[in-house]
């Protein structure tokens, strides 16, 4: 028999109690509900704790020689004199090593005097070594005027951003004036942009933050050293294996007497995955459990449906049926029965996680792989499930089969 | 056409060993109608099941056509059934749950034959030949009994077997039904099919042209009228 005619024949046999195979699908129905729920809340959840580790600024390393007291350095460890000797060949070379950065910011950071209309104020400044890269790691977003650029770096140009907050309002008044000049240290510096308040990973100092080319600052500070490397980690679920490769470029490059630090923030990171990772396998778990309950209640009535069927099996084969045709008929049943099952279950799945999503406030997002999945399963259930009834179905004897009558 | 040659069958029913059949000769040429007649428990449904290729003999020889049955796999019996054979039981033994057309497409598609659109097509002309061309859309259970045994009838025929084997094909009908089955069945032997009609009922054993008497096993009689 023709897979065709066996798959029409096993639908039609399917059709007379079509309430009983809807019932007897259910369990495979929320099975693979579950499945699919809990695969597509995992993937959310984890992406939703991903988002804010980034947005925190969990996904940045940073490196510098002066060694912190315990974990995340304050800000006095980071107002050391400048000695961080980094070159531009080296952030190439870092970057080169590091497949898992994306943006490496040398900077350096100091205390200094500022003049503005006659009264002197201390403020932090920052020389950024590259002003796009910093852009991202430090996530400025300009409010007026320009951010630096690399030309500033380049040529040494007297300009600054300020960071537009409580203190630009006490220094300058209500509205920075952009164009003007100030005098830090002793040279005098032309304000080119304001930018939003940026992520400073050191906690925010009680002071005004000014942002110069890195080149303009050591002129003025006299020196020609940086403080801090700070590095920005494309994806967060690399932070581990960014640190392994940070630490590995670095002994290369600058050898071991120089003292290197690298944040710990890496250790959260890994924790809140192995979080999201173990509830997804809870959830998942429990799924399979419902969907192998799924399967007995299939094998369950395809029992039944062999046992009140012997007749047409014992005609069935008095009139022509290959022991095999008798198999498949009998599988291709229980495969459609879980696949109905499955593909109810795929809906309410998607269904399921996406109200739970948008009430908990995390990502829906639905993998490329998680309906094939879904079919997979319902699949793979109906040929478990299927395969010892259709196989006693097969080897009924037809003199046998053909006495029930 | 058919040589059975001392054929032997035993088999276990729970704690007893039954003989059902003890050395069997028979041969059935082509073109032939025959009872089977005998008292129930003579063992005539066991060689109806061995004539029919259903079972295998525990010893003897069985010829089909030029073929030996007791050396075929089970899955040549199911094609020789499928190619050669039509059976027609007591209790018509349709599918329920499908129309009377799909039942008749149903050996075609067992054995491979034809498109499901050729196969529809034979079924229908089948159906008009057993004059019931208007119940092709109706299920088993909304026919009467003469018409699903006559439908029966048609499925046993509908890929042009060499035999037809019919087992108390009146069984379950009232005479009226009965004769027109019967009649049916006269007339397919008339066009040149063979028939082994197997029966309690003396009366109809005697449509046939030969009556074969099995009891206890074995052949007592074997007459042409």
């Amino acid at each position: 028999m023709k897979l065709r005619d066996v798959l029409t024949l096993a639908l039609e046999t399917l059709m007379v109690a079509k309430f009983r195979s809807f019932l007897s699908v259910l369990g495979v129905t929320i099975g693979v509900a579950a499945v699919i729920a809990g695969v597509i809340l995992g993937v959310g959840n984890r992406e939703s704790i991903m988002q804010k580790l980034a947005e925190s600024g969990a996904d940045v390393l940073w490196f510098y020689t002066k060694p912190a007291a315990e974990g995340i350095p304050s800000l006095s460890d980071l107002t050391y004199t400048p000695d961080l000797s980094i070159t531009q060949e080296d952030v190439d070379y870092i970057k080169k090593q590091c497949s898992t950065v994306s943006e490496i910011a040398p900077y350096l950071f100091s205390s200094a005097t500022l003049r503005y209309g006659g009264k002197y104020h201390t403020i932090k400044a920052i020389g950024f070594m590259s002003p796009a890269a910093a852009r991202e790691v430090f996530r400025v977003r300009t409010e007026r005027g320009r951010f630096l650029t690399q030309l500033d770096v380049k040529s040494k140009e007297k300009v600054c951003v300020v960071e537009q907050e409580k203190f630009a309002e006490e220094i300058f008044g209500k509205e920075i004036p952009l164009g003007s000049y100030v005098m830090v240290g002793g040279d005098k510096y032309r304000i080119v942009g304001t930018i939003r308040r940026m992520i400073f990973r050191f906690g925010y100092p009680e002071r005004l933050i000014v942002l110069f080319p890195s080149t303009s600052l050591q002129e003025t500070l006299g020196t020609k050293k940086y403080t801090t490397v700070e590095l920005r980690v494309k994806n967060i679920a690399d932070v581990p294996k960014a640190q392994f490769q940070l630490r590995q470029a670095l002994s290369q490059r600058f050898g071991y007497p120089l003292k290197l630090y690298i944040s710990e923030f890496s250790h959260y990171v890994q924790t809140a995955l192995e979080i999201v990772n173990l509830l997804t396998i809870l959830i998942v778990g429990i799924a399979i459990i419902s969907l192998s309950v799924g399967g007995v209640g299939i094998m369950n009535v395809m029992m039944t449906m062999v046992a009140e069927q012997t007749r047409e099996i014992g005609i069935s084969k008095a009139i022509g049926a290959k022991r095999n045709t008798i198999l498949y008929l009998f599988l291709a049943e229980s495969i459609m029965l879980t696949m109905l099952g499955g593909g109810i279950g795929i809906l309410l799945g998607l269904g399921a996680a996406k109200l739970v999503t948008s009430f908990v406030q995390i990502p829906f997002i639905v993998p490329f792989w998680v309906i094939p999945l879904g079919f997979f399963l319902s699949v793979i259930i109906g040929v478990i499930s299927g395969s010892y009834p259709a196989n006693r179905a097969s080897k009924l004897d037809p003199v046998v089969a053909l006495r029930e009558f | 056409m058919i040589k059975l040659k001392n054929i032997i069958k035993n088999y276990q029913a729970g704690p007893l060993k039954v003989e059902a059949l003890r050395g069997v000769d028979l041969e059935i040429q082509k073109g032939e109608f025959v009872s089977i007649i005998g008292p129930s428990g003579a063992g005539k449904s066991t060689l109806l099941h061995i004539l029919g290729c259903l079972d295998r003999p525990t010893s003897g020889q069985y010829i089909f056509g030029d073929r030996a049955v007791e050396h075929l796999s089970d899955d040549d019996l199911a094609v020789l059934r499928s190619r050669k054979i039509g059976f027609v039981f007591q209790s018509f033994g349709l599918f329920p749950h499908i129309t009377v057309l799909r039942n008749l497409e149903l050996p075609m598609a067992f054995a491979n034959i034809g498109t499901p659109a050729t196969r529809k097509k034979a079924a229908m002309e089948m159906l008009g030949e057993i004059g019931l061309p208007d119940k092709a859309r109706f299920t088993p259970m909304e026919i009467s009994g003469g018409q699903q045994q006559k439908v029966a009838i048609a499925r046993a025929l509908i890929n042009k077997p060499d035999v037809v084997f019919a087992d108390e094909p009146t069984g379950n009908l009232d005479s009226a039904s009965s004769k027109k089955v019967l009649d049916l069945i006269r007339e397919l032997n008339q066009r040149g099919v063979t028939i082994v009609l197997v029966t309690h009922d003396e009366h109809i054993a005697e449509q046939a042209k030969r009556i074969v008497s099995v009891y206890d096993g074995k052949i007592v009689d074997d007459k042409v009228l």
